[in-house]
């Protein structure tokens, strides 16, 4: 750098790309480059894909796996050198990321993210030139980053399945059914049981759920306010409960059969856990609510058949 | 002069024995001075991020702090330190918080999470830099990224060596190296107070949550140091160089040792050691060659690279010749060992009754020994094999250090059919990499799965 005229000059277009300033030729030359490091990519994807997710099964099977990697950084420092006239040095790594980044939030395919993370990256570079193009002293490079950074935010947002918003709506929806099973639940349990979970006999009366107790559980769950009601307006909506009076909460004829199912996998899992899986019954309690809102009627069928045949007593 | 430069070990000469480097205080204290304060402080932090994996946070932060920076200088508009170091503190916090929040969110992996964080906030930074105009200001980028140590002029330098310590002259040092006396001083008492605290934190940041102090906010405050200290050495040696500075030195220190203490000592003194030399060579190595000095900074960043590379090779345990050495004589005592075994199961096949039998061994097939005549020349040179006109034989001590490593064979393949439950046939290949190296479990009989006698080690 000391020793060329232009000094520092020349190093600074590097490190900040000059998009504005690049002539058709180097227009050409990029596009020839981007072209061969596609093409590099496409030719070697099966055995990039292997390298990638799994190099110890790649050496197994005969792979180079060390040239192959060499080959991929090669890629790189090829891509490095037709973004360098674009965004610089430093926005390089942006381009490198951010694209294939949020092509992930949208697919879980190979191929597909491949495809989306190059138009991605073609709609950032399109977006961000135009855009600095239309804002007076704007520097080029930036604003390509800043557009793909605004993708980044959507794709991470709004994608469908791993997007924060689908993700979140998921687990809010998962977080009120096992809340509303634990309210069926109550419903279910017979008067003659004792105090289970600190809630006291004759709590339920038939198809109700009187209020105190819902806020005995309510505490004990650690529900807010909100999410209470969210949790009842969540089984009102799935035909569960029919509406609140003075009574308490009133179940259908639906809300009953579902509370009685989740009780019976309960009961069942308990006994499970502790005839079979050597669990100290201390235990059990905790243990048994994670997992009886997610039995599936298969293993619930063989779990009966297996406790019947070692003659132990039925759920009621 | 040009002659010079084909002459390499005339210029070598050249520059060891000519005084090509001298040291003006005027010009040269204040500059040497900054470097090697701005090298010890991102060493001694980059120690901790080397340790816990997020070298590229130092490259995320000592990037995404230029949006801080213009940011706070929009909003004061005045540089004055404490601004400066207000916002830098700020960027490095948002930097720390946001990587968190999409490696969780969006369930990206940390490096990439660092890598889209950083260079968005880079790019913001830039663009708030030509939007504010303030390139006329000396905020400009270039000055970030280069440093500025060759205009660290000390005009009131003293005379003498006494001077230096008069108070007048001392409150003429430039802002910079005033700024960075600071701030190495709090990361040298960061690192020293809290070390327990880090150095748990570093291996294990769940056991440091569990034990009571919150992992977190230690990263927290360690990226908001590491922020101060890239922000003070900005001047000095820009921020590209920055990097190499909190990495260089603790790598170079990580391949040396294990001792964490004496990691972090050794860091500093590497550090200090290639700022020094990169300095001294940034004028001393091209005047050899009759050219211009180079930029200090980068020279300085290829000593510490330099060193690195110099460590990585030639490292007392991990380096690579101390390690290919390593394996090297693990390689040829393993051959004879299985030189040895392979005479003792032909003595034990040998139909004649001699105790010491001479062997045709076909060098060509050596039943798989590696370089069998390396392994022949070794052994006959330790005494254990000899070699006549009929073939090789063991030697007496050959003989009973072939009776322990076919011991050990054995005594493995009984373990391994007994006790691991493995087939008769499956045992013999495990067996062989095992009598070499593992602690040989004890002879629970005195025959081996395949009927063959175990030798009785006195």
């Amino acid at each position: 750098q000391a020793n060329s005229p232009s000094g520092s000059a020349g190093l600074t277009g590097l490190i900040y790309g000059q998009a504005a300033t690049m002539q058709p030729g180097d227009v050409l030359l990029m596009a020839g480059v981007a072209a061969a490091a596609v093409a590099g990519a496409l030719l070697l994807a099966k055995e990039l894909t292997v390298v990638c997710f799994d190099d110890a099964f790649g050496r197994t099977e005969g792979l180079p796996v060390a040239p192959v990697d060499a080959f991929m950084m090669g890629l790189v420092v090829l891509v490095t050198i037709a973004g360098l006239q674009a965004v610089g040095l430093i926005m390089v790594v942006a381009m490198l990321i951010i694209p294939a980044v949020s092509a992930r939030f949208w697919t879980e395919r190979l191929w597909l993210m491949l495809v989306l993370a190059g138009v991605i990256g073609a709609a950032s570079g399109y977006a961000g030139s135009v855009l600095s193009a239309l804002m007076p002293r704007k520097p080029a490079g930036a604003v390509i980053v800043l557009s793909s950074g605004g993708f980044f935010v959507v794709s991470m947002l709004f994608a469908p399945s791993r997007g924060v918003i689908a993700s979140t709506l998921r687990r809010v929806r998962v977080r009120l059914r096992i809340a509303g099973d634990h309210l069926l639940e109550l419903a279910a349990e017979p008067h003659a049981q004792p105090a289970k979970k600190g809630l006291t006999s004759g709590a339920t009366q038939g198809t109700y759920v009187d209020r105190s107790t819902i806020d005995r559980l309510a505490g004990q769950r650690g529900w807010s306010p909100i999410f209470g009601v969210a949790v009842r307006w969540s089984l009102r909506n799935a035909g569960f409960t029919k509406g609140v009076n003075a009574a308490g909460l009133e179940l259908t004829e639906r809300g009953l059969a579902r509370g009685g199912r989740v009780r019976r996998n309960h009961l069942l899992w308990e006994r499970y856990l502790v005839e079979q899986a050597d669990i100290a019954p201390s235990h059990v309690d905790w243990t048994v609510d994670q997992v009886e809102h997610v039995l599936s009627p298969e293993l619930v069928a063989q779990l009966e058949s297996s406790l019947a045949s070692t003659g132990e007593g039925h759920a009621p | 002069m040009i002659d010079a430069a084909y002459d390499i070990p005339g210029v070598l000469l050249a520059v060891a024995w000519q005084p090509v480097f001298t040291f003006e205080p005027r010009l040269d204290l204040f500059p040497l001075l900054a470097a090697v304060l701005a090298a010890a402080s991102c060493a001694v932090l980059g120690n901790f991020l080397v340790l816990r994996r997020i070298s590229l946070m130092g490259d995320a932060i000592s990037h995404s702090v230029l949006p801080g920076l213009v940011i706070a200088f929009l909003l004061s508009a005045s540089r004055s330190p404490a601004v400066m170091f207000a916002g830098a503190a700020v960027a490095g916090l948002a930097t720390v918080a946001l990587v968190e929040l999409v490696k969780r969110l969006g369930r990206v992996e940390p490096g990439a999470a660092m890598g889209v964080v950083f260079s968005i906030l880079f790019a913001l930074g830039v663009l708030l830099i030509e939007r504010a105009a303030v390139r006329h200001v000396d905020l400009d980028a270039d000055c970030v990224l280069y440093g500025q140590l060759e205009t660290l002029v000390w005009y009131a330098a003293p005379d003498g060596i006494a001077g230096l310590f008069s108070f007048e002259t001392l409150a003429a040092a430039p802002r910079e190296v005033v700024t960075l006396t600071v701030v190495t001083a709090v990361a040298f008492a960061f690192v020293g107070v809290l070390f327990k605290e880090l150095r748990i934190a570093a291996f294990d940041g769940a056991l440091a949550t569990s034990l009571g102090f919150s992992s977190s906010l230690l990263h927290a405050a360690l990226m908001v140091v590491v922020a101060a200290a890239t922000v003070a050495s900005f001047e000095a040696v820009g921020s590209i160089l920055v990097i190499a500075m909190l990495i260089c030195p603790a790598a170079t220190a990580r391949v040396l040792t294990d001792r964490l203490r004496i990691q972090i000592l050794l860091s500093i003194v590497v550090a200090v050691a290639t700022a020094v030399v990169g300095y001294a060579a940034a004028s001393a190595v091209p005047a050899a060659f009759g050219l211009d000095a180079v930029n200090a900074a980068g020279a300085m960043t290829v000593a510490a690279g330099g060193a690195l590379v110099i460590a990585i090779v030639a490292g007392p345990k991990h380096g690579v010749i101390a390690k290919a050495r390593t394996r090297g004589r693990l390689a040829r005592r393993v051959a004879v060992d299985d030189l040895l075994a392979t005479l003792y199961r032909a003595h034990e096949a040998a139909p004649d009754g001699q105790k010491l039998p001479a062997v045709a061994i076909d060098l060509g097939e050596a039943r798989g020994i590696r370089n069998a005549s390396v392994a022949i020349r070794d052994a006959m040179r330790r005494g254990l094999v000899a070699r006549d006109a009929r073939g090789l034989s063991l030697t007496p001590e050959g003989f009973s250090h072939a009776s322990l490593v076919i011991s050990k064979h054995r005594r493995w393949e009984s373990y391994l059919v007994d006790r691991a439950g493995l087939a008769p046939d499956h045992v013999h290949d495990t067996a062989e990499q095992l009598e070499h190296v593992a602690p040989v479990p004890d002879a629970s009989g005195s025959i081996d799965p395949h009927g063959r006698q175990i030798p009785r080690i006195n």
